[in-house]
């Protein structure tokens, strides 16, 4: 995808924290690109760097320790790395929005609903406080709450979770962005809400027209949502496709593995495929070789050597692997 | 929230009932009497002092004893002070407003100075202005509230004569008068300070510890991302949920505010409810000790209430249906 085209482009970004005055990165040279109206979905298992990487786009991460140390966030050209604190405040919420995991906690539990919703428009329009209370109401109905004019005068702890999903998403569309970030919006939901506000974040989508960057772990949401994906572990991306290429010709042993994770209807068997193992944690990365290589079917020796670079097998396909000799450093340069 | 509130001012009268019962056993426990304030046993016959005691009831059993005394309170009579020769009621009357104003300056230093403090170090936390607060906060706190009072006189009084450093200064001027209210402030700036200043530091450290934590809860990355700017994200998201702890504390302020503060009172003889009670206790005035206290019980009951119905005020998770 030419540069022109690209709304969002992330170039080798890496984000750490520092833990014991030291720098570890959860997010290690991640690049990728969103077109506009374009839905891209982050995939890969708790604690792969997905929801940092996310935050870092926001300039989200927690004060204290998280830190943006290279790369560069282009923003319809703009590098959201480098600008002010003021400058983004113009961005959040206006041009890039987002829907976090935890509708329980995300909400603040002593300002009502309408003022929550009204801060949005307040921050980023001069209409007057009637407009702006009205506008909430409308985007309240919008994302499918009835009695709206009164929901505004109640409080978070009144609402349901789903409920509270679908302020987040009100106000997260309050303003029509060009793109949304919705980290994992229906984790914390219950089964039967989950497929509402997916329903509901796919109509809006279309309705506004927005891109929209999917975090999830969940394939079946990928299958049923995503125009491409982009599959992560372990703070760097392994594979990047279009949906279609992803679930019929996966590359990565990783994508393979998570794919065969999925339970099949037409199979019946005691138990689940599973990836042994876990993410290795932030302090104890590999520092040299592929960061998924203990848990790999396919690992072969030289895999705990060389450090796999993200590589285009084919036209629209990267994988980081060096099964395939696009990714091996060596093999790269006569590809 | 009616309901609520009747059903609590309800449940006071048990515990009043009990207070009473406590109260009047420990004046009855506390040595000596009324008489042996009053009289000087060597110089007076012991026909006399029998004499005496039986004309006052204190040879009946305890209790008719208590039963008179309660059905008096009742009534709204306190009884009468000995060592004062005058009502109960109209001497705690007398001393009450003092103690008040005190209070209520000295509260008013208090929540001024953790609230300043409080909302600067927690925005700033780990830097050298909120080391500053915590260390000066924490030597106020060490400090004993004598020793902070005699400095405070030595320095303000003694030194600069910027603050009289004894009485509250009701007389000497026309009750009403600007320069009677004038000359009640300058008295009592002083002892309200030095009491203002000893509990500011845990009202600052609750501040401050609270809009640290609040700062990092997932509601303000929720603002963050919709644009909010760092100032309004600390004074209209964080500290309404960071004032929620001191409310209680005002809540206990509150008998403070009757019970006035029995050292730095006695040490500026400043004539306010605290400094009443130990001169009680000192010339056995029981009946005198036996009001305060019951006082003191119910502005605790009352604070506490006062409590509860403000946190549903702020905190709409509370409020009582």
């Amino acid at each position: 995808m030419s540069s022109q085209e690209a709304l969002l482009e992330v170039q080798n970004l890496h984000t750490g924290f520092t833990i014991d005055g030291e720098m570890h990165h959860a997010v290690k040279d991640v690049s990728f690109d969103v077109a506009p109206g374009e839905v891209v979905c982050i995939v890969g298992e708790s604690g792969c760097g997905k929801s940092v990487m996310s935050l870092s786009i926001m300039d989200l991460l927690p004060r204290h320790n998280g830190k943006i140390d290279k790369g560069q966030i282009l923003f319809k050209g703009r590098d959201l790395a480098s600008l002010t604190e003021d400058e983004m405040n113009n961005i959040r919420g206006k041009d890039i929005s987002m829907i976090f995991q935890e509708p329980m906690t995300a909400l603040n539990p002593v300002l009502t609903i309408g003022t929550q919703m009204d801060e949005v428009l307040i921050n980023h329009t001069n209409n007057s406080k009637e407009e702006i209370r009205r506008k909430s109401i409308s985007l309240l109905k919008q994302v499918g709450i009835s009695r709206s004019d009164q929901i505004v005068n109640e409080y978070p702890h009144q609402l349901s979770g789903g409920m509270r999903q679908r302020v987040m998403i009100a106000m997260a569309i309050a303003c029509q962005p060009q793109l949304l970030i919705a980290d994992e919006p229906t984790t914390a939901l219950d089964v039967t809400v989950q497929a509402q506000i997916l329903e509901l974040i796919t109509k809006i989508q279309e309705e506004v027209g927005m891109a929209m960057m999917l975090i999830t772990h969940d394939l079946g949401v990928v299958a049923e949502m995503a125009d491409r994906v982009v599959v992560m572990y372990a703070g760097q991306v392994v594979e990047d496709t279009d949906v279609d290429r992803l679930f019929y010709e996966p590359k990565h042993p990783y994508t393979k593995a998570l794919l065969d994770s999925i339970p099949r209807m037409e199979e019946t068997r005691e138990e689940l495929n599973t990836i042994k193992g876990i993410v290795p944690s932030l302090k104890n990365m590999p520092q040299r070789g592929c960061r998924f290589v203990d848990r790999c079917p396919a690992a072969m020796p030289e895999c705990s050597e060389v450090d796999p670079q993200l590589g285009e097998v084919e036209k629209g396909h990267a994988v980081r692997c060096i099964l395939y000799d696009t990714s091996h450093p060596e093999k790269r340069a006569e590809v | 929230m009616l309901i609520y509130t009747l059903r609590r001012i309800l449940i006071m009268i048990p515990i009043l009932f009990m207070v009473s019962i406590v109260v009047f056993a420990l004046a009855l426990a506390m040595p000596g009497d009324a008489l042996s304030g009053q009289i000087d046993p060597a110089n007076t016959s012991p026909e006399y002092i029998e004499e005496m005691r039986e004309e006052l009831g204190l040879n009946d059993p305890i209790h008719i004893q208590y039963a008179r005394w309660a059905t008096d309170l009742l009534q709204w009579d306190f009884g009468r002070s000995y060592t004062h020769q005058m009502d109960v009621t109209s001497l705690i009357g007398a001393r009450l407003p003092n103690t008040i104003l005190l209070s209520v300056m000295s509260l008013i230093i208090t929540y001024v100075l953790a609230f300043f403090m409080g909302r600067y170090a927690g925005r700033n936390p780990y830097t050298k202005g909120d080391y500053t607060i915590q260390g000066v906060n924490y030597l106020m706190l060490a400090i004993p509230s004598f020793v902070a009072a005699l400095f405070a006189i030595f320095i303000f009084s003694f030194q600069l004569g910027l603050f009289p450093a004894t009485g509250s200064g009701v007389s000497g001027n026309e009750p009403g008068t600007i320069a009677y209210w004038l000359s009640r402030l300058h008295h009592t700036f002083l002892p309200a300070l030095v009491l203002g200043m000893l509990v500011t530091a845990s009202y600052t450290q609750f501040l401050r510890n609270d809009i640290i934590e609040s700062s990092q809860k997932d509601y303000v990355r929720t603002a963050r991302a919709k644009g909010t700017k760092e100032n309004d994200i600390y004074n209209k998201h964080i500290l309404r949920n960071s004032i929620i702890p001191i409310v209680t504390l005002f809540g206990f302020d509150i008998a403070s505010i009757i019970g006035g503060a029995v050292i730095i009172e006695t040490i500026f003889t400043y004539q306010g409810i605290g400094e009443l009670l130990i001169s009680s206790i000192n010339n056995r005035d029981s009946a005198v000790t036996m009001a305060v206290f019951l006082m003191l019980a119910v502005a605790t009951l009352i604070g506490n209430l006062l409590a509860d119905l403000l946190y549903g005020v702020i905190d709409p998770r509370i409020r009582v249906e």
